[in-house]
């Protein structure tokens, strides 16, 4: 039940305390995993998505690696997943991440690819669709692509650029919450995708309220879900 | 390309990761800070919980990391005459008041720059696998540059194998490079190979045999480079499935100790070395993996008090601090027992007062003496401790006493006065106003000044004099404060006058107007709502939303204009029915209009600025529009009464009625709710629910909506 999305939309919500409607980490099988986060027991990954690093602003770009060592996951789908707050990248973060990569599929695991999270401003696609263009091309032929993409895309998004997008990436994951809330009126956002042209995931977060919107089951291009998990025992305190 | 791109809505944990990421170490804590728009500042002076909109006083509910920076601050004298910053794009909702530790460092420091020497060893370089940082090929570039008896062909051949070193497997032998001074410097690059995948065996032996190198450099480098290895060894091993730390008690205790020994030795060797700040810092990487915690306080207090405030290295250094010693549920304890640490101490302190009683004057008492060279903060924590334990605020105003006629402050002494102005507050006295007006002469732009007119605004509000705010010349300048008054408190007439105001931001006056118009509609003032759609300009957009109003950067005035009016039910433009109620209120159509005016422009669930009941925030009160608040639920449930109305009209009421709980079965035509209690208030009975739907099908089968409908929820 979309409970939450009817609470308070002005500005800073109180989240009323209630399980109604939250997303439940057990009911599902993709999760995106932030260094330092594990899955409850109850939980059966099949494919994670594991921050690797991230590319900063400030000086030259470079991958701070986040992961202390390679994971080892074996009977897993893993996606690396690297943060960017910046698309200047050079040659050293390429290879980095690339490494990475290799490192993580010698290690084991089975690794689909790499996923970029750069929240690109509606009116920074295209210079986000010539940077995916420039990936795509060095990327070696075994690794899918991935990014994840806020709501906005579908609602103002300039749908030529989508297009370009299309041919790029092999999927895009679809936030639908800002830190740990829901974005209320995601079912409208959803309305306006209906001709969304690339397959996609729709990313939850833990505990936030979520109602499948009726089109989503039906959309062609919809693969499925990814909660972002919390930390489990860690205080927002600091 | 990507320094043009901006970032509207930055992934809120990845935020919060950047500051936790300090050296890939000690991530099992908490990952959420408050760099995430679920998170409001509280809009009043006191801070008694943690807060995740922080205060440029010094305060119990700040974020540590804030506290010790500004602490630090005050020590010493900062270069900062910067004007005010920019709010934080990441998080517009806490405007130039409040601060989230990303915040500050990015209004502080707004060219971050390169890491220094010692986050290079502590971070990136040392993961595993091909380790190319810019910075290690740089220097390692620099030092072949001045080797005068090196070859050129050689200095090419090494600096190519430089770039690959850690990353493939490398034909080392191979290699072409046969002088004495390039085999050293070959031998240095397979040492580091060795290091970089792993293989601390060869690592080691590969630099100890070039601690007396003829190259300087080499000499210098191989000496330090076992501190880095005995470190990465050190929890090499403490790594869990996903690739994260595992915890210390993971940690190879020998492979500690080596590093620590190493240390010892490379700044005897070098105790002005290239490395020697790299070493030193590295002390507190050796403390905390084998559990020292008395020597991690101590340096961490000296750290505090000697670097200085308006160096970056502040702020990592806060942020090592609060991970590695505050973040432990027994901080306070390991800072408790030792001796010597004011300043941590009083950090600790304030973390406390959060709980109220947490801290005892007899507590605070028996520190006195570790305070002797800090009584102006022992002076904060004492009337810190006062206030938040709701003591005479009497006892505040003598240990702070009026020191506002300053041409600037340091954080602490600012903190003392924000202070003595929330006792004067307490107190009631009546120059409040008149000293948050002199403390504002000497407050910084940056987020001091902002802190101070809201303690005035509120001041203003207490005593009903919400006009002065917006009164010309007015000292209440900060727009976020403003914006908030004009969606709360603001009568008709400060709204009228803002919108007309050209010297305001055209934000500021698009909120005037939203909310004039808005109040209008729900609150009955239908005679006002034409004139003063005048207000909004004829090409006005309704682009942006409203699910964020507070915060967005559009204001879609335009709705009011050019919204849509109608779909299905016949309605003209909402001006046209806001005339027909201004005439005839109880009119059943218009009514039905408005409510579909609501239904079909986005303002289901949506409200201005959430104002708390508490009288002591920014917004709280009433705010001169008569009516009461009428939601779609209040105008179908008034239809539905109403036995008289024109069937077409009950018809379609019913219909709406029963659709307000499609498809979730809860009301989304009243809220916004701020609890679930009001919620579930607003909820009808499931029965009243299969009432409608029976009495539409069975009284108006004919009718279209009656048709149309298949369901109840």
């Amino acid at each position: 039940m979309a409970l939450l999305a009817f609470l308070a939309l002005a500005g800073c919500r109180q989240e009323a305390e209630t399980d109604a409607g939250k997303v439940v980490p057990a009911a599902y099988d993709a999760f995106y995993l932030w260094p330092g986060i594990r899955p409850a027991r109850d939980v059966q990954a099949r494919i994670l998505y594991l921050l690797d690093g991230e590319v900063r602003r400030g000086g030259t770009a470079r991958l701070e690696r986040l992961r202390m060592g390679t994971p080892h996951l074996p009977g897993k789908k893993v996606w690396l997943v690297v943060r960017a707050d910046r698309l200047d990248w050079n040659d050293a973060v390429y290879s980095a991440i690339f490494d990475d990569l290799a490192h993580w599929r010698a290690a084991g695991n089975e690794v689909v690819g790499l996923q970029v999270d750069f929240d690109a401003a509606t009116r920074g696609i295209a210079g986000y669709a010539r940077f995916l263009r420039d990936l795509r091309k060095r990327l070696p032929q075994d690794w899918k692509l991935s990014i994840t993409g806020l709501m906005d895309w579908s609602a103002h998004g300039d749908p030529d650029a989508l297009l370009r997008l299309a041919g790029l990436i092999d999927e895009v994951v679809i936030q639908t919450y800002q830190g740990r809330s829901t974005i209320p009126g995601y079912e409208d956002y959803f309305r306006r995708m209906k001709d969304f042209p690339i397959p996609f995931r729709v990313a939850l977060v833990e505990g936030g309220s979520w109602q499948a919107p009726l089109m989503l089951s039906r959309h062609p291009q919809f693969k499925g879900y990814v909660v972002f998990l919390l930390s489990r025992t860690g205080s927002k305190e600091r | 390309m990507g320094q043009n791109l901006t970032f509207p809505r930055k992934h809120p944990v990845a935020a919060t990761l950047l500051l936790l990421s300090l050296s890939g170490i000690g991530l099992g804590g908490a990952l959420w800070a408050c760099a995430d728009s679920s998170c409001s500042p509280g809009w009043q002076l006191a801070s008694p919980d943690y807060d995740c909109g922080g205060r440029a006083a010094i305060s119990p509910g700040n974020d540590t990391r804030i506290n010790i920076l500004l602490l630090m601050r005050s020590l010493k004298p900062v270069n900062s005459d910067r004007a005010g910053a920019d709010g934080d794009v990441n998080n517009p909702q806490f405007g130039r008041t409040f601060m989230t530790w990303p915040g500050l460092r990015a209004a502080f420091w707004p060219q971050a720059g390169e890491k220094d020497q010692e986050s290079i060893a502590m971070g990136n370089g040392d993961a595993a696998g091909c380790a190319v940082s810019p910075d290690g090929v740089a220097a390692f570039n620099a030092a072949l540059a001045v080797e005068t008896d090196l070859p050129a062909a050689e200095k090419a051949e090494l600096a190519r194998l430089r770039a690959r070193t850690g990353c493939d497997a490398a034909h080392w032998d191979d290699a072409p490079i046969s002088t004495r001074l390039g085999r050293e410097y070959l031998s240095y690059l397979k040492a580091a190979d060795a290091f970089h995948k792993g293989d601390w065996q060869s690592a080691r032996q590969g630099f100890a045999s070039l601690t007396r190198s003829r190259s300087k450099w080499v000499a210098e480098t191989a000496q330090y480079m076992p501190i880095r290895i005995g470190l990465r060894a050190a929890v090499a091993k403490a790594v869990d499935e996903y690739g994260d730390f595992a915890g210390p008690e993971k940690v190879d205790a020998a492979a500690v100790k080596q590093a620590g020994d190493a240390i010892g030795a490379y700044l005897k060797a070098y105790p002005k070395g290239r490395y020697a700040t790299s070493a030193q810092g590295l002390t507190r990487r050796v403390a905390w993996l084998s559990g020292d915690m008395a020597a991690l306080v101590q340096s961490y207090e000296k750290l505090v008090a000697t670097v200085p405030g308006d160096d970056e290295a502040a702020a990592d250094l806060a942020e090592e601090i609060d991970i590695k010693l505050l973040e432990r549920p027994d901080a306070g304890r390991i800072i408790g027992s030792q001796n010597g640490v004011p300043l941590l101490l009083a950090v600790a302190d304030l973390k406390q007062m959060r709980r109220q009683d947490a801290v005892s004057a007899s507590e605070l008492t028996a520190q006195k003496r570790q305070f002797a060279a800090h009584p102006d903060l022992y002076g904060l924590l004492q009337a810190s401790r006062a206030y938040y334990g709701g003591d005479d605020p009497k006892t505040i105003l003598a240990l702070l006493p009026d020191a506002t006629r300053s041409s600037g402050f340091t954080p602490l002494a600012f903190s003392r006065q924000v202070l003595r102005g929330m006792a004067l507050g307490r107190t009631r006295d009546p120059n409040e106003a008149g000293f948050w007006r002199d403390l504002l002469k000497g407050a910084s732009p940056l987020y001091e000044r902002p802190l101070v007119e809201m303690g005035l605004a509120i001041r203003w509000q207490r005593d009903g004099r919400v006009e002065q705010v917006f009164a010309p010349g007015s000292p209440i300048t900060d727009s976020m404060t403003r914006t908030i008054l004009l969606q709360t408190l603001a009568p008709p007439a400060i709204l009228r006058m803002t919108a007309r105001d050209g010297a305001r931001p055209a934000r500021e006056r698009d909120v005037a107007r939203f909310t004039l118009l808005y109040k209008d509609l729900t609150r009955g003032a239908f005679g006002d709502f034409g004139n003063d759609l005048t207000l909004v300009p004829a090409n006005a957009g309704s682009e942006g939303g409203l699910w964020d109003f507070s915060q967005q950067d559009r204001i879609p005035t335009g709705l009011f204009r050019t919204g849509q009016w109608s779909d299905g039910f016949p309605c003209p433009s909402i001006a046209q029915t806001a005339a027909t109620l201004a005439k005839s209120p109880g009119d059943a159509k218009a009514r039905l209009c408005l409510g579909d005016f609501y239904r079909l422009n986005g303002f289901d669930g949506f409200g201005l600025f959430n104002a708390s009941e508490d009288r002591s925030m920014l917004g709280s009160g009433p705010d001169g529009f008569s009516g009461r608040s009428l939601s779609r639920s209040d105008i179908y449930a008034a239809i539905i009464a109403d036995r008289r109305a024109a069937p077409d009209d009950r018809a379609y009421a019913l219909y709406r009625a029963v659709m307000c709980y499609s498809p979730s079965g809860y009301n989304g035509c009243a809220g916004p709710y701020r609890t679930s209690e009001e919620m579930d208030a607003a909820q009808a009975p499931q029965a009243d629910r299969k009432a409608w739907f029976t009495e539409l099908k069975q009284r108006y089968p004919q009718s279209r909506w009656a048709r149309s409908l298949r369901y109840y929820w």
